[in-house]
């Protein structure tokens, strides 16, 4: 429904190194509302990288990214008062309990303390840790961390969310509860950013799958699509093909028999 | 949420941070948060609990500071000329101020933690610096006015009122000065470089900037003539680059009345160059900084493993133990990486090589060299010098139970290690090859240049002492596992008690070592035997322990 509409992020010729290392190698995307986009890849191909510019964390790229249609390199703010991210590893000031993180982080976007507080009370005891809720975070679990991530994410209803594995450490129940309210944020309107390596899940959720591999865009499409052009039956198979991997059990056979060596 | 005093004193002055175009109510609440969680700095493994220590030891470290504080103090007494006076109790403050600054607070400048959390916000980077930068002036500023507190109230009581609100004012100058300085400085160099080297240079540049600290220091007492008995001031142009000469200017204006230009001259001075300073700050490092942080973080190095190393083939010879083994070329590899711990031992270790020499300096640098003074040298006892070196050693090895890989320690717990004296020993040997055996071979080397091959046993002997000392200070203090717990909380952690009871030992040592000298030919060989066996019967004492002894010591 959107698709006439200006994209939500747009990303054209985007490029960036570490060093001497290319890590992005002329990233094109077009994203618009509504969609959730499963965004996969081997490890080090570039996802972490990509989202980290579309938040503002890394600076140095080449290219043209724009998020609401304003062009992020300018150092403008304004935009992610309109994002939310879940990060693939749980930094968080932990010395805090999870209520002074929440309100603080509320605060920042700008909600007064009363509201942020009732709010992040109420969504923290829908995941089942109310009793958490002024506790430190450096007491907590590591799904129970997710689920703080996961709130500080949403607090401030943002219209564009960027998820880094953003399942880990949460119980097959939290995991159902968090795919149900995803596809209903979708279903508002709502962009999601979903990067994974859990093919099952992102097989399922996503409307759209990018897969991205040394830094390039090797394949963008629905499901269907993507089974489509490689005959392959399920995301894992299709991830396989297109990252040219195909002697997993080779691998895993020489695997043992080094460790049976003496 | 704790409303904290120091935020209410900021309140006030809120309206300037709006006219820098600070968000005031933003800085205000990451400040809030951040002292939150200063208070709370729990030690991370092992135990629970125990929330006020870290807090203890902040404060606990800052009597020590009044402490000293108290006796730079006494300067004020004495009627040498006010220049003089100030130039040394200024010199003194720049000089700890600054030295904190870069072992304590480099960390928090340059810290990446944040990163992840805060810049998705929309919050901008101007006031996320000035947020970061409060944050380290609120602690440097209790910092100094520790220190300064005894010059400040004997100062009142000698000069009066308006020599207290001069030197109040020119603190927080020399505060703001040094912060902003070293900023700078960072900024160059994460402007110029990148990648892997960058995190090098940065430790290289901490640690010269350490040294020219100190050396800088010893120029502040050159300013006058002591030769004869007035001490007298000739203006010279080097004068102008001695910060502590700056600041020390406008008390003469103010309590000698002395208006000659020089003084004019160099209160200008101090009053410009920190305004260029922050001028320079807020105009170009400020909005920059955060983006060229950012290079720390990716690196790409390969660093091929060899396994046919000296440092092997040493672990072979002075490890007995399997376990111990490991550890010694664990801790050795772990040294070799861990930049925030550099930042901490290099500056002391570097310490250590010119202290000695800092003290021939004073004593005869004074005066062109003649042959006779040379001599005078070469032929005395002036390489019990060597113990000045000596006595930064021992404190610096507890530092290495500080990581910024602390969480990885769950190993300990996790390996079959039935005996945490083995992973002790094999730290302590590998610190102890690592950096304390070369350095002090340096020291040696260049002391047999100036005294000639006739001190050898006696750098024999001051070795013996060092690992007397090394293991007393390791009986006396806490059992702590290697690398295994964050340096937030081992920043303030109090180790000043037994930094002291290392110095007064050391203090012993050489004493003891000057009465047998006397003693010759015998003196030394005693010595020695006397040195060796204490140390031989620390070594078997210092380790042992058991892991319940780490488990009550790490709470």
């Amino acid at each position: 429904m959107n698709s006439l509409s200006e994209p939500v992020v747009s990303i054209k010729d985007l490029r960036m190194n570490y060093g001497e290392k290319q890590v992005l190698n002329g990233i094109n995307l077009e994203i618009h509302g509504g969609q959730i986009i499963g965004y996969i890849g081997p490890n080090g191909a570039g996802k972490s990288t990509t989202v980290k510019i579309l938040l503002g964390i890394l600076e140095g790229f080449r290219g043209e990214v724009k998020v609401f249609g304003e062009d992020i390199s300018t150092g403008s703010i304004e935009y992610k008062r309109r994002i939310g991210y879940v990060p693939e590893t749980a930094e968080m000031y932990d010395n805090l309990t999870a209520q002074e993180y929440l309100t603080f982080i509320g605060e920042i976007y700008g909600m007064d303390f009363e509201s942020v507080d009732s709010k992040a009370q109420k969504l923290i005891s829908l995941f089942g840790i109310g009793e958490a809720y002024t506790a430190r975070i450096s007491s907590f679990s590591k799904g129970m961390k997710q689920k703080v991530l996961i709130i500080a994410s949403l607090l401030h209803n943002p219209d564009i969310l960027f998820f880094d594995e953003p399942l880990s450490g949460l119980d097959a129940n939290s995991v159902m509860v968090f795919k149900e309210i995803i596809t209903e944020l979708a279903a508002e309107g709502k962009t999601i950013f979903y990067s994974s390596h859990i093919m099952e899940v992102v097989e399922k959720i996503s409307d759209r799958i990018i897969l991205i591999n040394a830094g390039q865009i090797v394949a963008d499409g629905t499901f269907f699509e993507l089974q489509e052009k490689c005959s392959e039956g399920s995301l894992e198979d299709i991830f396989n093909q297109l990252t040219g991997f195909n002697q997993y059990k080779e691998i895993a056979h020489s695997f043992i028999s080094i460790l049976k060596e003496g | 949420m704790k409303d904290f005093f120091i935020l209410k004193l900021l309140d006030k002055g809120s309206s300037i941070f709006k006219s820098f175009g600070i968000d005031y109510p933003m800085m205000r609440k990451i400040l809030q948060i951040k002292f939150v969680m200063d208070e709370r700095r729990v030690p991370t493994i092992m135990m629970n609990g125990k929330n006020s220590e870290s807090k203890n030891s902040f404060r606990s470290s800052l009597f020590l500071y009044a402490f000293m504080g108290l006796f730079i103090g006494i300067f004020m007494f004495p009627s040498f000329p006010l220049f003089l006076k100030m130039n040394i109790v200024i010199g003194m403050l720049i000089f700890m101020v600054m030295t904190t600054m870069i072992s304590d607070f480099s960390s928090v400048l340059l810290d990446m933690n944040d990163k992840n959390i805060l810049l998705p916000r929309p919050i901008d980077t101007r006031t996320l610096n000035a947020a970061k930068l409060i944050h380290i002036v609120v602690y440097l500023f209790k910092i100094t006015i520790a220190i300064s507190g005894g010059s400040l109230i004997f100062g009142l009581i000698r000069y009066g009122f308006w020599f207290f609100l001069l030197f109040l004012f020119e603190i927080a100058l020399i505060c703001g000065f040094v912060i902003l300085f070293t900023s700078l400085f960072y900024y160059a160099i994460l402007t110029l470089f990148s990648g892997e080297k960058l995190k090098d240079i940065i430790n290289y540049f901490q640690i010269a900037l350490t040294i020219f600290m100190t050396v800088m220091y010893q120029f502040v007492g050159r300013i006058f003539n002591v030769s004869n008995m007035n001490m007298s001031l000739t203006p010279q142009w080097w004068n102008f680059l001695l910060p502590s000469a700056w600041f020390s200017a406008p008390f003469s204006l103010l309590v000698d009345h002395d208006f000659s230009r020089y003084y004019i001259l160099l209160s200008l001075v101090g009053i410009i160059v920190p305004i260029i300073t922050m001028t320079l700050y807020i105009k170009v490092v400020s909005p920059h900084f955060e983006r060229n942080l950012q290079k720390l973080n990716g690196s790409s190095e390969k660093n091929e493993m060899k396994i046919k190393t000296l440092q092997q083939s040493i672990s072979n010879i002075i490890c007995f133990n399997r376990l111990e083994k490991v550890f010694f070329r664990f801790t050795q590899q772990m040294l070799s990486n861990e930049r925030k711990l550099k930042l901490k031992l290099y500056p002391s270790l570097a310490f250590s090589v010119i202290m000695p020499f800092i003290f021939f300096l004073s004593f005869f640098g004074r005066e062109p060299l003649s042959a006779d003074t040379l001599s005078q040298i070469t032929h005395g006892k002036y390489y019990l010098y060597m113990y000045l070196s000596v006595a930064f050693f021992p404190s610096l090895f507890m530092l290495i139970s500080a990581s910024e890989n602390y969480k990885g320690s769950w190993i300990y717990k996790a390996l079959p290690i039935d005996n945490p004296a083995m992973i002790l020993k094999g730290a302590f040997k590998g610190f102890v090859c690592k950096y304390v055996v070369p350095i002090y071979l340096v020291t040696s080397l260049i002391f047999v240049i100036i005294f000639g091959l006739r001190i050898v046993p006696d750098l024999f002997l001051i070795f013996i002492n060092l690992m007397v000392l090394m293991l007393t200070t390791l009986c006396f203090s806490k059992k702590e596992l290697p690398f295994y717990k964050d340096f937030q909380y081992a920043q303030n952690s109090n180790n000043t008690g037994i930094v002291f009871l290392t110095f007064g030992l050391c203090g012993i040592c050489a004493a003891l070592h000057y009465a047998l000298l006397s003693l010759a030919p015998l003196g030394i060989p005693i010595n020695i035997a006397a040195s060796l066996i204490i140390a031989i019967i620390l070594w078997h004492f210092s380790f042992k322990i058991s892991w319940e002894d780490i488990a009550k010591d790490a709470q």
